[in-house]
């Protein structure tokens, strides 16, 4: 049997992975200040209602209160959102769903602010709901926004599928329904907001991008950009979840207020009702292919549940209808997106950014015809699969890359494909395997404003100052940022100061998001090397007297032939200061495509599961997976972007439901909330690393923050059909519904 | 900074938590370990004003076993500590499996016996019905002991003190529990099923089979037990009729997340499963 386990090293510890596995480390919301006031917010008791009274009367009257606001306290641009700011900060007429700011308090503790906040009176006039997407597109449906309630159509079209289905001996079409995924971070939102003496604002709050921040809050305070100052790392995790504003605007707003420190730090349930969740998406997908196996046309409508307001509403349905046919090569191709308003919630960012539910459909789609045509899954792949040089899956150009078929030559090694499946002696267990692929672009794509960059220079303590804009949400970014720029430049991680996360010391990097935080890093340092190199070795050669050409840059110093002639330290002067910074943007392709990508990694991964006959459950045993994402920068980094994604998409397809009935959540906290624990995950996965790339790139590591979550799902329900004969099309997987295909009969 | 705004009294003997019980002259909440009334708090219950604190009474605190062979554990055990009681171990595995299943680490380090057991819908109830365990409580007139199952039936309050188990002689019994929960660890039981067949000679003498889970108040199902020890060979036709009695007598409280009709089907297949494997184990000691 074939040989597979992972063929990544372990590599030292990241530099901040102690403090966090002990808990030492202290987050922004263990911060104390004297005089610290606590912030709370009042959310909406409705999905969607219109305010007819708030009072707050009997809230200031409260002693150990000191401040109360609502919309009127607002100095600036009453609304927020990363590129159409359509959600108010506070709501003063109308309410779109139950995690609608309407007022906010501040108080000497948090128990206080607490029943401030319950004296608080809003009276309510409920208006009629709208909790189905379909239903909220119809033109007779009350507009929960001026411009309608669909937020963004995306279509692509190629060929001609009207004259491509009639050539096919077998259609499948399919429904699939893809459930609202909570990022579940362990810290909630949360910071504290400092006044300072000089009039500035400090706010230190966990983001995805400090400066992005910074802009939203200067037009919401009505202050100029350089009076606030963004600390913003490290955080208790993100997974796209905090990149948009959160509790941001209010600590704000209550610390100029009050002239005093406030804290806001959200419950599980405040977070659970106010937060963005991951896209709920209905796809119907009609793909057809000849006897031959030969993928002749292909059909896709997305609906997608986006909630009360836009956030990156449209640029995840962007995602999902550029990647609807993935790595394949489709000639006739049609596809129709709506990303549409409801009171369900707000949907927007999340690691996978519409890729997991398209991909969730194509591949089961893939998987359907395999089955229809009496064809191995992974041959139909092979067969349809695109080649180097093809355009990318909106027909744009591409950075050339076979990376997709690397990954299925890859995992067709995985023993768990050669499985006997008849090896289980227990009758209410059966076994199933299966596998899927995906590939996933990164950056934001074309159109969108995708500037990146960073700083080097040696700082007087002879510290080589390495400086970015990108934040530490839990990926491993210091690691990464430590492991290319000792590469880059030679020196030792001691010699290191890496600065990151506070908008008055790091340049402009652009967002940590989109897989695009390791890529950068890398691009920045390709371009800093360079000139950082030669300007130490200029000064090293000037102080020393040997030529510049004999020495290098190497551990703690300058090195002359196996001697350190002179410590780093030693090399900084004042009044001759030795910095280089760099601006660039992200690549992207030339066509113009809305968000259409440049750069992709690739996946495959294949799985074995357990179907539980007495519970319908599904049980995960074993995982091997295959990614092609360029070379891998921090390998122990990589491993845990890989196997963390994975198990985040495990928990999607299996238990994950932020679910609602009549746009409330059913499910208000982590007792109803079922995240898998280490008892649900497999006890071993293998991540096999392809660090190929095609001949000539020159583009290097990819991101791999989002790949290990896309193609689990669609493996895994592969396998169930395997074990059951039953087709899965609605996560996460239902057990009842397993049980009722699998009825026992007496 | 919290600020605690109920009034909480702490005996440190069961006769001082008796005296203090019965000069309130309105109901008081009980409180042990308190993680199930947590949940509840965190749900949005309130706080009780007054609390009886039970955390500190010293005594019934132990687990040991009687000349009779009868297992006494104490109500104010914690729930870790009797997982993890040597004799426990030895004598009632299960019942250590059972507790294993419950929450976490942290929550079975503060959740005790006696409030898993005062909870009415805690997992290790079906265990210890199907064992025929029996408690002794106090009320308002003294110290009680009664039948678990019909310590379920008083509606006045009471302490429970302890719980007590009789092992059997020399009988041949298989006994089985198993908790269905919506993932693998830390979550609420779907379904508890718990069972315990007994052989004496060629004969299947007793036969207790209770069911729980979620807020169902877990109870024996009398009509299967009957069928089971009626019938004696448990063959299809057998297991058909078991399958009805449970349908008919299993009465489980559903949620949104997981229906009565799941529920029962879940019911009827471990009981189902758990028949077989007996019948594999000791089916051949009678024809």
């Amino acid at each position: 049997m074939a040989d597979y386990t992972s063929n990544l090293a372990s590599s030292r510890p990241r530099p901040d992975g102690m403090g966090k596995v002990t808990g030492a480390l202290n987050y922004f919301t263990d911060l104390q200040f004297p005089n610290m006031l606590y912030g709370k917010v009042l959310r909406s008791e409705h999905p969607h209602a219109k305010i007819q009274q708030l009072n707050i009367e009997k809230a200031e009257q409260l002693p150990g209160v000191l401040a109360v606001i609502t919309s009127k306290d607002v100095p600036g641009l009453n609304g927020f959102g990363l590129i159409t700011q359509d959600q108010p900060v506070f709501c003063d007429q109308v309410v779109r769903y139950v995690g609608d700011a309407v007022a906010a308090v501040a108080a000497i503790t948090p128990e206080i602010a607490e029943r401030a906040i319950k004296r608080i009176e809003v009276t309510y006039e409920p208006l009629p709901i709208m909790d189905d997407p379909e239903s909220a597109m119809n033109p007779d449906s009350t507009p929960l926004h001026s411009g309608g309630n669909i937020l963004h159509e995306a279509s692509y079209e190629n060929g001609d599928v009207d004259e491509g289905f009639p050539l096919c001996d077998v259609i499948i079409e399919e429904t699939y329904l893809l459930p609202r995924q909570m990022h579940a971070y362990m810290e909630t939102e949360g910071g504290v907001f400092v006044p300072e003496r000089d009039g500035r604002l400090s706010v230190y709050a966990g983001t995805q991008h400090g400066y992005k921040d910074r802009l939203q809050l200067a037009r919401i305070l009505n202050l100029s950009e350089e009076r606030i100052r963004v600390i913003s790392s490290p955080m208790g995790g993100s997974f796209g979840g905090k990149d948009e504003l959160n509790i941001q605007p209010y600590g704000a707003i209550l610390a100029l207020k009050t002239g005093r420190p406030v804290k806001i730090h959200q419950s599980r349930r405040e977070s659970m009702i106010s937060g963005i969740k991951k896209h709920p998406m209905k796809i119907t997908m009609k793909t057809g292919a000849k006897k031959t196996g030969e993928i002749v046309a292909h059909e896709v409508r997305i609906i997608a549940d986006t909630g009360a307001y836009a956030t990156l509403g449209p640029a995840v349905l962007d995602f999902a209808v550029e990647h609807a046919i993935g790595p394949y090569v489709i000639p006739n191709v049609k596809t129709k997106g709506y990303a549409v308003f409801t009171n369900n919630g707000v949907a927007g960012e999340f690691r996978g950014f519409g890729g997991n539910q398209i991909t969730f459909a194509l591949e089961g789609q893939i998987d359907r015809l395999a089955d229809d045509l009496h064809m191995s899954p992974l041959k139909l792949r092979k067969k349809n699969l695109r080649q180097g040089t093809d355009p990318g899956p909106v027909g744009q150009m591409i950075a050339p890359t076979n990376g997709d078929s690397l990954v299925l030559d890859e995992i067709t090694q995985s023993p768990l494909l050669a499985l006997d499946k008849r090896d289980s002696d227990n009758p209410w267990k059966k076994t199933g395997v299966g596998v899927a692929l995906t590939m996933h672009g990164g950056g934001l794509g074309f159109g969108r404003m995708d500037p990146s960059g960073g700083k080097i220079s040696l700082n007087h303590e002879g510290k080589i100052e390495i400086a970015f804009g990108f934040e530490e949400v839990g990926q491993g970014l210091l690691a990464v940022i430590e492991n290319i720029t000792t590469e880059a430049i030679g020196c030792s991680s001691e010699d290191l100061h890496i600065v990151i996360g506070d908008t008055d010391k790091v340049p402009h990097s652009g967002s940590s998001t989109a897989s695009r935080g390791t890529s950068m890093i890398w691009h920045s340092l390709q371009r800093l090397k360079g000139p950082f190199k030669e300007k130490l070795l200029d000064t090293a050669a000037k102080r020393s007297g040997y030529q510049k050409e004999q020495l290098c840059v190497g551990e703690k110093g300058i090195w002359l032939n196996g001697q350190r002639i002179l410590t780093f330290e030693q090399l900084f002067l004042e009044n001759e200061p030795i910095s280089i910074d760099t601006k660039f943007d992200f690549p992207t392709t030339p066509n113009s495509i809305p968000g259409g990508h440049f750069l992709y990694s690739f996946a495959a991964v294949a799985v074995k599961v357990e179907v539980d006959l007495i519970t319908g459950a599904i049980k995960v045993t074993d995982i091997d997976q295959a990614v092609s994402a360029g070379p891998v920068v921090n390998p122990n980094g990589y491993i845990g972007q890989i196997e963390g994604g994975t198990i985040m998409a495990l928990g999607y397809t299996l238990l994950e439901e932020a679910a609602m009935q009549q746009s409330r959540y059913t499910t208000e906290n982590f007792d109803t909330y079922i995240l898998p624990t280490i008892q649900d995950i497999p006890p071993k996965m293998n991540v096999r690393a392809i660090e190929d790339l095609w001949e000539g790139d020159m583009y290097g590591p990819r991101g791999v923050g989002e790949i290990g979550t896309v193609a689990l799902a669609p493996a895994i329900v592969r396998a169930i059909y395997d074990a059951t004969g039953h087709w899965v099309t609605k996560l996460p997987v239902s057990r009842e519904e397993i049980l009722h295909a699998r009825e026992m009969v007496f | 900074m919290r600020i605690l705004e109920t009034t909480v009294s702490s005996p440190t003997t069961i006769d001082e938590a008796w005296t203090m019980w019965k000069s309130y002259e309105e109901p008081i909440t009980f409180i042990a370990g308190g993680t199930f009334l947590q949940t509840k708090w965190e749900k949005g219950v309130a706080v009780p004003s007054k609390m009886l604190h039970l955390g500190d009474v010293l005594e019934y605190k132990q687990i040991y076993m009687d000349t009779e062979r009868q297992i006494h554990i104490g109500s104010f055990v914690k729930l870790a500590e009797c997982k993890n009681h040597p004799l426990i171990a030895k004598t009632l595995p299960q019942l250590s499996q059972t507790i294993e299943k419950i929450a976490a680490p942290a929550v079975r380090n503060l959740g005790t016996i006696g409030g898993n057991i005062a909870n009415c819908v805690g997992d290790t109830i079906p265990l210890l019905l199907a064992l025929d365990a029996e408690i002794l409580y106090l009320n308002k007139e003294g110290r009680q002991r009664i039948d678990l199952q019909d310590w379920f039936e008083i509606t006045e309050c009471s302490i429970i003190l302890e719980v007590i188990i009789t092992l059997d002689d020399e009988e041949k019994s298989y006994l089985f529990t198993k908790k269905i929960g919506r993932r693998e660890a830390f979550s609420a039981s779907v379904v508890t099923l718990a069972g315990k067949l007994t052989v004496k000679g060629n004969q299947l003498c007793k036969v207790r089979i209770a069911a729980g889970g979620g807020e169902t108040q877990p109870s024996r199902l009398r009509n299967v037990e009957n069928i089971l020890q009626h019938d004696q060979i448990i063959d299809s036709n057998v297991l058909k009729r078991v399958y009805q009695a449970l349908m008919t007598e299993y009465q489980p409280v559903e949620d949104v997340f997981y229906s009565s009709n799941y529920r029962l089907k879940v019911a009827s297949n471990l009981l189902i499963s758990e028949l077989e494997k007996w019948r594999g184990e000791y089916g051949g000691l009678y024809k």
